[in-house]
């Protein structure tokens, strides 16, 4: 069913409208929420939260891109939870692989602002992002946007495991140049 | 910084770079990932919506069992409901093919869903309505044990040439959604408001009229109209209607009428409602409001 009928069906007031979401977007909504928290229960939880939540935001709201809001929501709840989870970041799954590899990033740059505006740090990283080549974007985002293993990466775009590894390096790089070029840690 | 500011910027990122890495992974091999076990929870959320309009105990076996036959019993049952009186004549979905049939599963309640059980049934539901064309929305749930309309939403949008009764003036109406300021797109608006009631239930019906064909067509020893206490949801506990009230004068805030069937197993209330949207009227008769 496209985007458009599913958003008709939650203006409607239509409970077809979470079969056919989780129809169409149940298992890549899964897979991210697994992909961060690693477990089952969590991941059906987060996954039902984030219907719920579609079933509570639309109407007003009128998502342009019904896959990428889905997945938004999803992140967040499964990161929030995770967050709770674990005060410390020792969260588990492809979370805490990511942690670290975006630690990377930032490391030695302190706090001297004090919290960063995240939509400022948003455009910082969009001009990163506009620096790469489509290839190397695409794998940076599934990997810390999505939270994609290394291993699915490689599968999905047919490159080896290790050309994705030296592609999500080198983009790390640029993405710390890009931050620390407009001060932003 | 912190590395966590990192992963929540990402989400307020460019949409097309997110639909690039969307699609870029498209091609994952999902048969390859770990079991997930049933998402029964999202039946269950699905059911709580679910109790809004449907429900009742007696499902027994399928004698409806194809989208197509549920289609052609819904039909026929809306015309029953119309000869006696339920719903008024002015529409037909004869030969009009349903947009959707929905299979629904039996969900037998848990504490969590007040202990109510939803049987086997189909959804079907013509969506024609505009003031152009054809005017109506209908949505059916057909038990499939008993063949019979379990709840029924219809809807009807006044005319062109309609004279609204009541005007909001400049009203914030959302029309879409700004994905990057992560707000709503929202342009003024007249909201304007008809009672159109007579395009959706014969005039004049009263309450006890509109009781007394109900408990006729399902088939109960009679009813008995009782007070609305929904906390939950919000719904507001006002003064019960009189059985000579009209049925288009219901209230319409947070309200809706519930009445208790002599013999109906549930043993909970059912419900009819009637709200206004704006250019168009609704009625709601259904088996276990969320509450009741």
């Amino acid at each position: 069913m496209e985007d458009g009928k599913i958003i008709e069906l939650y203006y409607r007031r239509d409970q077809a409208a979470i079969g056919e979401t989780d129809k169409k977007y149940g298992p890549r909504c899964r897979s991210l929420a697994y992909n961060i928290l690693s477990n089952p229960e969590d991941t059906e939880e987060c996954v039902s939260d984030t219907y719920l939540a579609a079933w509570n935001r639309i109407p007003p709201e009128y998502p342009v891109s019904l896959c990428a809001w889905l997945i938004s929501i999803v992140r967040r709840i499964s990161l929030s939870r995770l967050r709770r989870r674990y005060a410390d970041r020792r969260g588990g799954g492809e979370y805490a692989l990511c942690y670290e590899e975006l630690d990377e990033c930032i490391k030695g740059g302190g706090d001297p602002q004090g919290d960063i505006e995240a939509r400022e740090l948003a455009e910082g990283i969009n001009r990163a992002l506009d620096k790469l080549s489509k290839t190397d974007r695409c794998i940076f985002l599934s990997r810390y946007w999505l939270m994609e293993p290394v291993a699915d990466i490689a599968e999905a775009m047919n490159f080896s495991q290790s050309k994705v590894k030296s592609s999500l390096h080198r983009s790390r790089e640029k993405l710390r140049k890009q931050l620390c070029k407009e001060g932003l840690i | 910084m912190k590395t966590e500011n990192l992963f929540d910027a990402m989400d307020l990122i460019s949409q097309d770079y997110k639909k690039e890495a969307i699609e870029a992974m498209k091609n994952k091999n999902e048969t390859r990932r770990r079991a997930v076990r049933t998402p029964i929870r999202i039946v269950l959320i699905a059911a709580i919506i679910a109790s809004l309009f449907v429900g009742t105990a007696f499902a027994v076996g399928n004698y409806i069992n194809s989208p197509a036959q549920a289609e052609k019993v819904a039909q026929a049952e809306l015309k029953k409901m119309q000869d006696l009186g339920i719903l008024s004549e002015k529409f037909s979905v004869e030969g009009i093919v349903a947009e959707r049939v929905i299979e629904l599963p039996v969900f037998e309640g848990e504490d969590y869903f007040f202990g109510r059980i939803w049987p086997h049934r189909y959804s079907v539901q013509w969506y024609m309505g505009s003031p152009e064309g054809n005017p109506y929305t209908v949505i059916t749930q057909v038990d499939t044990a008993e063949g019979r309309i379990m709840a029924v939403t219809i809807e009807a949008a006044a005319g062109e040439d309609a004279v609204a009764y009541r005007v909001l003036e400049d009203q914030e109406v959302p029309v879409g959604y700004d994905e990057e300021k992560q707000q709503p797109i929202v342009e003024i608006r007249d909201l304007e408001y008809f009672d159109n009631y007579e395009d959706i239930i014969p005039e004049g019906i009263t309450v006890d009229e509109m009781c007394t064909r109900l408990n006729e067509y399902w088939g109960f020893g009679g009813y008995t109209v009782v007070d609305t206490v929904d906390e939950f949801y919000g719904f507001e506990d006002v003064e019960t209607p009189g059985g000579d009230s009209l049925v288009r004068d219901l209230p319409q805030d947070n309200y809706y009428l519930s009445v208790v069937f002599e013999g109906d197993q549930q043993g909970v209330p059912r419900y009819i409602q009637t709200v206004e949207f704006p250019g168009r009227v609704c009625m709601i008769i259904g088996t276990n409001h969320a509450v009741g």
